[in-house]
């Protein structure tokens, strides 16, 4: 072991790979900014860069990509209520909050300590344990992708707690809108009234950009454009102790991150919206949750950054991505000669021990890098509004049109704006519709493909193991949230009434 | 009166410049492939070595551009709505064109001149090392004792994988069960994990687990058997006349001069025969498919069923 460790950081102490981190931390925090460019689409856009380079050196490059543009995400999404990314739309919840009553660097450090802990944790993971959780990726088959999916599902109930209707009504316009698109299974064309791209489906990035970075900028104008900030932005950023105090945060998200990454299909937004919601189940100050709580920044970001290593897992051990980057990743590698999967370990050991190395010096410099871009990022969110809000339509405006060079999606973007902007206006909750898109696709397809398989027997759900007990977890975590809230009521009556008596 | 006949000579003379046959300094500015799917992708690198390779016999620039979405509609139209000039060029795969119907409809075959074909790609029935079958001979004779308990995954509906599964079960006179999946790969990690019986992929889709001593190979779905799978029998070998290959191309709207097209084909022949693309295609396992023009077109016809 320690030997393979030796080899993997002596791999990548040479000149060019070092650079090639630095450089790939600093493209993948502008990446994860732009609200149109994910983590993979920069991985993908970063590929053809990587011809000429020595193979090692090109993983490196768009390993660190990957990393960094998962943490970039989350500084839109603090500063001005954006995720940059999806996965970092749980990040929001409560880091948004924070800019709203002037404390923005708090929460953007936060989201860069546990991003780099989360990413280092992943790192581990990747290095110690990749070929028991290499069975627990090939463990999921449609059974349990489907029960996943509706686990995920049920965590609108505690993200809408305070008005469960709302948000299952959300969650079913959000599924509605991702059945829109060519039936996965029949090749059927629904509800795209003859426009050849929609037969993909609603775009997912665009939708985002359109849910959150036009819809606040619709919001913005309405408010009167005149009023100055009213809030004074401080640069303050959380105590040492503080941050360290969150152990059991990161290690918790950061675990949970790594097995998701670990399967295909599944990812870093999942991740972050199951680690959130874990993280607030087990708190002791729940009703902190949503209001602007540093365990509400910390547990995605830690859980998105673990994915990374998770990913990698599958990718490595068995030659199949655990996620839409890693897919990319495959395709780069292969380019070098290198075939990812069982052998990997034996014909190119520096390759592998090389990744696991960078992707630890990668988490540092993402957190020097993180830690000294805080003070512009408060800079930047304290622009007046009238300069802010014209410069997030243009970006929302070209990152919807850049991620497919498609006018439609434009359109798109704007319906969701406008789709957002009324949601916000009449008390409903945005996520449950990010959740929906996310999931809906899983949940669909890995249902008719179970049936398929069972030949439509039910039965398949409950008779695997690791379906059933996913289903129990899904039902406890819906009806959970319901017996906490008709405790608290009736705890509040008894009180109310025991007041009246006396 | 003299306005109106100096615009409609202006008319006349620019529609006259427009239609001039421009092939003869073909190509006169930088060429774009565009490209169906995302970059990155074995497709996209297909259009990114020709690009780069192709550059040294045309003398212009060549420029890949992603156009995703529609199973290829979007990059189709966009293709067909410019100037048909033989500057803007796309790639193609079988799954693709095989979607479309021969004529009639404003995309289908005949609104493309097929430049060439570049790479195949041969399909691989696969199962798990534990699996109880050995041969084809086997699957077939298990499926003939329990009609559609078979489960046999491949890629997505209607699709070259689905086809050659019906192929199978009509000529065996047997029931498989199908069950599409949306990633080339998904199959292979579905054999591997026990949840379905038999896998469809391509070369570079198993690989790398076939070498690791996890997955067998019943057959191979090519004309002849091929690296690295040599032990391995095609299906006609074993008694079932099917050849279904997966392919990429080269092509360009039906209006683009032949000269056009001819050159296009020569670039990419020299390019095929390059040292840097033959390791392209190794270091992915597709497989060097070069068919000029006219054999393109017509296997494109033949494989188009209506």
């Amino acid at each position: 072991m320690l030997d393979n460790l030796i080899l993997g950081f002596s791999t990548i102490a040479t000149l060019p790979a070092l650079t090639a981190i630095v450089a790939g931390v600093i493209i993948g925090i502008l990446c994860g900014v732009l609200p149109g460019l994910s983590a993979s689409t920069a991985v993908a856009l970063m590929v053809p860069f990587t011809f000429g380079m020595d193979p090692v050196v090109s993983v490196l490059l768009l390993v660190s990509v990957y990393l960094a543009g998962e943490y970039g995400g989350s500084i839109t999404a603090i500063a001005i209520g954006t995720p940059g990314t999806p996965a970092a739309a749980a990040t929001m919840i409560d880091g948004y909050q924070f800019t709203k009553r002037g404390q923005p660097g708090l929460a953007l450090t936060t989201s860069v300590v546990a991003s780099s802990i989360g990413g280092m944790i992943g790192a581990v993971v990747l290095f110690a344990f990749s070929e028991p959780l290499a069975q627990v990726a090939l463990s999921f088959g449609a059974p349990e992708y489907f029960a996943l999916a509706v686990f995920g599902l049920t965590i609108i109930a505690s993200l809408a707690s305070d008005n469960l209707m709302k948000g299952f009504i959300v969650m079913f316009l959000g599924l509605f809108l991702k059945s829109i698109g060519l039936d996965p299974f029949t090749g059927e064309e629904r509800f795209t009234f003859g426009i050849p791209k929609l037969m993909d489906g609603i775009s997912f990035i665009p939708a985002l950009i359109g849910l959150f970075a036009m819809a606040s900028v619709f919001t913005g104008i309405e408010k009167a454009m005149n009023s100055a900030q009213s809030i004074k932005l401080s640069f303050a950023m959380p105590k040492l102790r503080r941050l360290l105090g969150m152990w059991k945060v990161y290690l918790h998200s950061s675990l949970l991150g790594s097995i998701i990454g670990v399967l295909p299909g599944a990812g870093a937004t999942i991740a972050s919206f199951i680690c959130y919601n874990e993280t607030k189940r087990f708190s002791r100050k729940k009703e902190e949750f949503g209001q602007g709580c540093l365990e509400g920044v910390a547990a995605p970001e830690a859980g998105n950054n673990a994915v990374v290593g998770g990913s990698l897992v599958p990718l490595l051990t068995l030659g199949i991505p655990g996620s839409a980057t890693a897919a990319v990743l495959i395709g780069a590698l292969m380019l070098h000669d290198i075939q990812p999967g069982p052998l990997l370990f034996q014909t190119n050991g520096e390759v592998v021990y090389g990744i696991f190395a960078g992707l630890f010096v990668a988490c540092i410099a993402q957190l020097v890098f993180g830690i000294i871009g805080v003070p512009l990022w408060v800079k930047v969110i304290s622009a007046p509004k009238s300069l802010l809000l014209p410069v997030i339509a243009t970006i929302s405006v070209v990152g919807a049109y850049g991620y497919n060079n498609s006018l439609v999606d434009v359109w798109v973007m704007f319906g969701f704006g406008l789709l957002g902007y009324a949601l916000k206006k009449y008390h409903f909750p945005v996520t449950p519709i990010i959740l929906a898109l996310v999931l809906g696709g899983i949940l669909e397809e890995n249902f008719r493909r179970a049936l398929l398989m069972s030949e439509g027997s039910y039965d398949i759900f409950i008779t695997q193991p690791i379906s059933a007990s996913l289903l129990a977890m899904a039902a406890l975590s819906l009806a959970s949230p319901l017996l906490f809230n008709r405790l608290a009521a009736t705890d509040k009556s008894s009180a109310r009434k025991k007041l009246k008596h006396a | 009166m003299k306005i109106k006949t100096a615009l409609a000579a202006f008319a006349l003379s620019l529609s006259a410049a427009i239609s001039t046959p421009v092939m003869a300094s073909y190509p006169e500015k930088p060429i774009t492939i565009v490209c169906w799917s995302s970059a990155g992708s074995g497709h996209d690198l297909m259009a990114r070595y020709i690009a780069k390779l192709g550059e040294k016999y045309l003398g212009q620039p060549i420029v890949v551009v992603n156009k995703k979405g529609a199973e290829g509609k979007v990059a189709m139209s966009y293709v067909l709505n410019q100037k048909a000039d033989g500057h803007v060029i796309m790639t193609n795969t079988r799954s693709m064109t095989e979607r479309l119907k021969k004529t009639g409809d404003r995309i289908a075959i005949d609104s493309f001149k097929y430049v060439s074909r570049v790479v195949k790609d041969p399909f691989v029935i696969t199962v798990a090392q534990d699996s109880p079958f050995n041969t084809v001979a086997d699957l077939v004779t298990f499926a003939k004792a329990h009609p559609n308990k078979v489960k046999i995954g491949g890629y997505s509906t209607k699709s070259v994988d689905e086809g050659l599964v019906k192929e199978l079960e009509a000529k065996a006179n047997i029931d498989l069960n199908y069950i599409p999946y949306k990633g080339g790969n998904e199959p292979v990690i579905a054999v591997l994990g026990g949840h379905i019986d038999v896998a469809l992929a391509n070369p570079s889709e198993m690989l790398a687990n076939f070498e690791a001593g996890k997955l067998k190979v019943l057959a191979v779905a090519s004309d002849e058997r091929f690296e690295p799978f040599e032990a391995s029998p095609t299906l006609t070998e074993q008694g079932y006349d099917i050849v279904t290959e997966h392919w990429r191309g080269v092509m360009a709207s039906k209006d683009v001069p032949d000269e056009v097209i001819a050159k296009l084909n020569k670039m990419i022949e020299q390019v095929v025969a390059e040292p840097e693309f033959e390791k392209f295609l190794a270091g992915s396992n597709m497989y060097n498919g070069y068919l000029p023009s006219d054999k393109f077109g017509e296997l494109v016809v033949s494989q188009t069923p209506n």
